[in-house]
């Protein structure tokens, strides 16, 4: 059997590798800090454009029903609470840290993916719940001048594509999302137990 | 130029090495390892400022690759297990001795669990045991168990396939 110490010997023959620059590093380290700054600035741009849309189409279409604003202040809700969800997420990625210890890091990492798997199941399918609720409630008086030839119509359109878009693209995406979640948290409980044995 | 620019600058020419193969050993492949060496290094960037030296340069630096190894696997691209035959032809025809045994060590450590891979590279940097202690937060009584049964594994399987 080879002893270690030959192992540590040829370790050591290593030829020093090419590595970049120390200024190429730098200029990535802070383009990654703009890139990041960016991402927060554009989730919350978009919060801040979605609701400002929806309170104008409240204030300047003279509704008659209730039930039209009840619709528009669920779907403010939902794209608020969902950015939110999402803003939290990427700063709590961002945020776990690398210099404490490796299972503190594991710990952490469990409960991002924990929580992530709670996102892109029950929370993205109240989301989703309530969202059609909210049209549901906008769609009473939106329709209400329309024929009952052209009501059908737009309601075949609408309820055709949130069944295709939940069954369909929704159930693929999140099977997959939800496979490499626990894939991931399996990892990591793997490597707790690594590190505890 | 600010001193921590300088001061990163040094820790980059003193470790860059060191961590990239500490990173190979935990990923087997160069094109992983020399993404792995990027993310180590900007964090230690972002986080260089709230380094108040409480313990060695070295010891929170190889913490950082450690966490930065473990944290890879989110992007579910880490190399696992490697085709040891394989890889041996590969290399026995295009390569010499020296960097065939080099390249076989870095595949045996590959076969390794993710957890000791990290630690026997440090080994193999020749960190002493209190740092790895340190680093991996495992208890030095623990740790030297650990080493010892990973060292023979290593053994094992490296006799293995030379033998092939």
């Amino acid at each position: 059997m080879k002893e270690f110490n030959n192992l540590q010997e040829i370790w050591k023959q290593q030829q020093q590798t090419t590595l970049p620059d120390v200024s190429q590093i730098i200029t990535k380290a802070k383009k990654d800090r703009t890139q990041y700054s960016n991402k927060v600035f554009f989730q919350i741009a978009t919060l801040v454009l979605v609701l400002p849309v929806l309170f104008w189409v409240g204030s300047t279409i003279n509704f008659k029903m209730s039930t039209t604003y009840i619709g528009l202040l669920l779907m403010a809700l939902c794209v608020t609470a969902f950015s939110l969800v999402r803003l939290s997420q990427m700063i709590t990625l961002r945020k776990i840290d690398l210099t404490q210890k490796p299972s503190l890091t594991l710990n952490q990492l469990e409960k991002y993916y924990a929580f992530q798997q709670i996102v892109s199941t029950k929370i993205s399918l109240a989301y989703f719940i309530v969202l059609n609720i909210a049209f549901v409630f906008y769609f009473i008086e939106v329709m209400q001048p329309m024929s009952t030839g052209l009501k059908a119509f737009v309601l075949f359109l609408y309820v055709g594509w949130m069944l295709f878009a939940y069954f369909y693209l929704g159930k693929k995406q999140k099977q997959k999302e939800y496979d490499r979640i626990q894939e991931m948290i399996d990892a990591i409980k793997q490597m707790e137990d690594q590190y505890e044995k | 130029m600010s001193s921590i620019e300088n001061q990163f600058k040094d820790i980059y020419s003193t470790y860059s090495q060191k961590v990239h193969r500490l990173c190979l050993g935990y990923t087997g492949d160069s094109m992983q390892a020399d993404d792995l060496l990027q993310e180590v290094f900007i964090k230690v960037w972002e986080n260089l400022e709230k380094f108040r030296g409480e313990s060695q340069v070295s010891t929170w630096l190889y913490r950082i690759t450690v966490n930065t190894c473990l944290l890879y696997i989110r992007n579910a691209k880490k190399t696992t297990k490697v085709d040891i035959e394989k890889t041996v032809l590969k290399i026995s025809e295009d390569t010499d001795e020296k960097e065939n045994q080099i390249q076989l060590l870095y595949k045996c450590i590959s076969e390794l669990p993710e957890s000791d891979r990290l630690i026997i590279t440090l080994l193999l940097e020749e960190v002493p045991y209190a740092e790895i202690a340190s680093i991996t937060d495992i208890s030095e009584g623990n740790l030297r168990v650990k080493i010892h049964r990973i060292k023979q594994q290593l053994s094992t399987i490296y006799s293995k396939y030379e033998r092939i």
